[in-house]
């Protein structure tokens, strides 16, 4: 039964693969950068192996390395919470029907995620650590075996938060609100890791003692061969003990979560009620105002809409935190940036539009709605909303960053990337459709390898909405570089113009394309809906 | 495939359909890579029938309703419903259908209120005609208590009922429904053949599709039979059957020999 689990994952991927051409070049992609990982992982490990002890001490490359197995481990944690139901062994529930003694599904679970390409590649990544060093017999034995201690433990941990999770979360409405919540820290990961580099000089110091802490929860399992390296053996063989402990932990923790799932299957029920009424439906009264009123009230009720809300949220919000906190020179572009910024997001977000609807998008096939009032009610109910925000935010910007000379300018090229970009998200969404999280499932759930596929379409995309948009941008550039009101007001007048031109044109090409070929879109939305 | 073409052209240039038929299929065909899904069918479906459309899994029914409403491109062959060609004129023929796709999600997170009344306003209906006829739908579904909760919580019986709300809102002339009875419980079932019944009698056209051969025996007055692409029989029940059961007649054209001699170990 434990080889058979085993084999279960290659068979589900080969199978994925065998579906969708897409899906294999996508998995190929991501391959390809985690390997490039490794190898730029080894090499730094060799240039640490070959340094000698007096100038790379053991002390720092061990810190190092303990720091990026914990950061490995919250990798492994997050990684499947964001992207969660991708990988059907995540649910016990999946397997209840086989009613598989925990005895043998537990060990095959955790194995097969071992032996799983993640999991090889954790543990060939992990195994740097009999490289780290140099010529220390002891000290490599030790580097193999918290390499494997430690891809068990990513695994099982893994597999124990998302179980738990999995349970916690199956009620729409916690679901919705949970996968919104993880999505905020996400998005500031950036401008945290921006604060961090700023603070890394006095962080540097402090390595090693917070390695030395790190070691003894459970993401410190790759202080095996720091502590044999320095000759601690009291260190590494307690250390070894707290490890072992902490897998049995979380074996005891997944058979609980297991045992859990199985009884709870089918139990959980919906106990949310809705308002009464039809919203803002009740308004309109032809298909274009129809697809209007249920385009806004997606923006709203559906996370995967709300997750962009969010993200202009937090967007303003580090906006704010830059003009009002930092005061920083070196930043002053980036406060002034974002609403533009925000716009040309907005503007793409609706390029996934049929890809959200899923097969749901068969009611506007067989009521044969027309492909103008499909795309003009797609837009307006972006627009309705974006259009006003973006001038507001442009508007408090200029005064917040005192910069009422260059006013014109940001406005036009506001204003220009959003019209642009909506009109080019017009034409994209009505022909080419990519793999989204279809409706109720995770927000982002990925196909098994769509992940490299989905960034290949969305940075095509972004590029086209880029070009698109550079007839106002250079201009805007140019205004903002000579200071000139001239070049302001040409931008103004370029962006409201050519951006109303280029979503005029979007529109209609974007109506043209979808009438033309709608039984062959909804057919590539079956096979993408599929995937899931 | 290609003497199915060649009919399939003259067909077209010879003989119009009569728009009286309900639905007129002349030699549809659909291939996917190297299998043959619809091998060139022709199919008349009378107006003010019943029509049942059976057949096993993978035979090609679902290929088939997707052809006859837009959803799919057919490699060759027309449709006509009611005189209007399906893939020439698609908006004007869509106007006179109302469909249930089968397997296909709705839009999850409206209400099963604010989902019919999409679907009656996507129509080009009037927006009150439409509010007058939502709460009767909800009704008969018998949906009335979940009107105001979003499809995203119903049961998949549920969804299916509000589905098939969302295909009757228009009042079509011919309903072309995949499907529409799974997942629906008995007293549902019950009530939805009626109204389709009383539809029928009106002079509407329902063509369904089902794996229950009971059901379809005891609901509808016409009947086809496909598998593996090509329909096997059809025509009035009385034809069909020829005295036996549907079910008799549909596993005696269906099933191949080897596939009947059982399972020698599964007794206890």
């Amino acid at each position: 039964m434990v080889p058979h689990l085993i084999r279960l994952r290659y068979v589900l991927m080969w199978n994925s693969f065998r579906r969708s051409v897409g899906t294999m070049i996508g998995a190929i992609f991501s391959a390809l950068g985690f390997l490039y990982f490794i190898v730029m992982a080894y090499i730094l490990a060799s240039v640490a192996a070959f340094a000698p002890p007096e100038e790379v001490t053991y002390t720092d490359r061990g810190a190092v390395f303990v720091l990026c197995g914990a950061v490995t481990v919250l990798v492994w944690i997050i990684g499947p919470i964001v992207f969660s139901t991708s990988n059907p062994f995540t649910n016990p529930q999946n397997f209840l029907v086989f009613g598989i003694p925990n005895k043998t599904f537990i060990p095959g679970v955790v194995l097969g995620g071992v032996v799983a390409p993640t999991g090889l590649g954790t543990l060939i990544l992990f195994l740097t650590g009999s490289v780290l060093w140099g010529w220390h017999p002891a000290a490599i034995v030790a580097g193999v075996l918290a390499a494997l201690i430690g891809t068990v433990l990513c695994v099982i941990i893994m597999q124990v938060i998302v179980g738990a999770l999995n349970n916690l979360i199956s009620r729409r409405a916690v679901r919705d609100a949970m996968q919104l919540i993880v999505l905020v820290p996400l998005m500031l990961a950036g401008f945290i890791l921006m604060g961090a580099i700023e603070t890394i000089q006095e962080f540097w110091e402090l390595l090693p003692q917070v390695a030395t802490w790190i070691a003894f929860t459970p993401a410190g399992f790759l202080s095996l061969p720091w502590f044999v390296a320095q000759a601690q053996w009291g260190m590494a063989a307690l250390h070894l003990v707290v490890m072992l402990a902490y897998i049995g932990l979380a074996a005891w923790a997944y058979n609980a979560i297991v045992n859990c799932a199985t009884e709870a299957a089918g139990t959980m029920r919906e106990r949310q009620r809705e308002p009464a009424g039809i919203g803002l439906l009740g308004r309109a009264n032809s298909p274009m105002q129809a697809i209007w009123a249920r385009s806004l009230l997606y923006w709203f009720k559906d996370p995967r809409y709300a997750a962009s809300l969010i993200l202009v949220a937090v967007f303003v919000l580090f906006g704010i935190f830059e003009i009002t906190i930092l005061k920083s020179q070196d930043f002053s572009l980036i406060p002034k940036i974002l609403p533009a910024l925000i716009a040309y997001l907005l503007a793409f977000s609706i390029s996934a539009d049929l890809s959200y609807d899923s097969t749901g998008f068969s009611l506007h096939i067989t009521t044969g709605v027309r492909g103008i009032d499909d795309r003009l009610g797609r837009v307006f109910g972006l627009l309705t909303w974006a259009l006003p925000l973006t001038l507001l935010l442009t508007i408090a910007m200029v005064f917040a960053t005192d910069a009422s000379h260059e006013f014109a300018a940001w406005l036009g090229l506001s204003i220009g990337v959003l019209l642009s970009g909506t009109g080019l998200s017009a034409v994209i969404s009505a022909r080419y459709i990519y793999p989204v999280p279809p409706p109720g499932t995770s927000l982002m759930a990925q196909p098994e390898g769509g992940m490299g596929r989905i960034m290949l379409v969305q940075t095509v995309g972004m590029l086209m909405q880029f070009f698109i948009a550079l007839p106002v941008v250079i201009p805007a550039v140019v205004a903002l570089i000579v200071g000139s009101p001239a070049w302001g007001i040409i931008t103004l007048m370029i962006g409201v113009l050519y951006g109303a031109g280029m979503l005029w044109a979007g529109v209609r090409i974007g109506a043209k394309w979808y009438e033309r070929a709608l039984p062959e879109t909804y057919q590539s939305i079956v096979k993408v809906a599929a995937l899931y | 495939m290609c003497v199915n073409f060649y009919t399939g052209t003259m067909l077209e240039k010879s003989s119009l359909p009569d728009p009286d038929h309900a639905v007129v299929i002349r030699s549809l065909g659909k291939q996917f890579g190297d299998k043959v899904a619809v091998n060139g069918i022709n199919l008349t479906i009378p107006a003010g029938s019943f029509y049942g459309f059976v057949g096993p899994n993978g035979a090609g029914k679902t290929t088939t309703m997707s052809m006859m409403t837009g959803l799919l491109r057919p490699d060759h062959g027309q449709v006509w419903v009611h005189g209007i060609n399906m893939w020439e004129s698609p908006q004007h023929a869509k106007s006179v259908l109302g469909v249930l796709v089968d397997g296909a999600a709705v839009f999850p997170r409206l209400t099963g209120t604010q989902l019919i009344t999409y679907s009656g306003l996507l129509r080009g209906m009037e927006a009150d005609v439409v509010a007058e006829r939502v709460p009767d739908l909800l009704r008969v579904m018998d949906l009335e208590e979940a009107a105001h909760k979003m499809v995203a919580d119903y049961s998949a019986g549920m969804t299916k009922k509000v589905s098939l709300a969302a295909a009757m809102i228009h009042s079509p002339q011919v309903l072309i429904l995949d499907e529409p009875f799974e997942a629906v419980d008995p007293v549902s079932s019950a009530r939805i053949r009626a109204i389709l019944n009383e539809y029928v009698s009106s002079g509407g056209t329902v063509m369904i599709s089902s794996h229950v051969m009971d059901l379809v025996e005891r609901t509808c007055d016409h009947v086809a039979v496909i598998d593996k692409g090509q329909v096997l029989a059809s025509g009035s029940m009385e034809e069909v059957t020829d005295g036996a059961s549907l079910e008799d007649r549909f596993v005696g054209m269906v099933s191949s020999d080897h596939a009947g001699e059982g399972l020698s170990w599964f007794h206890t």
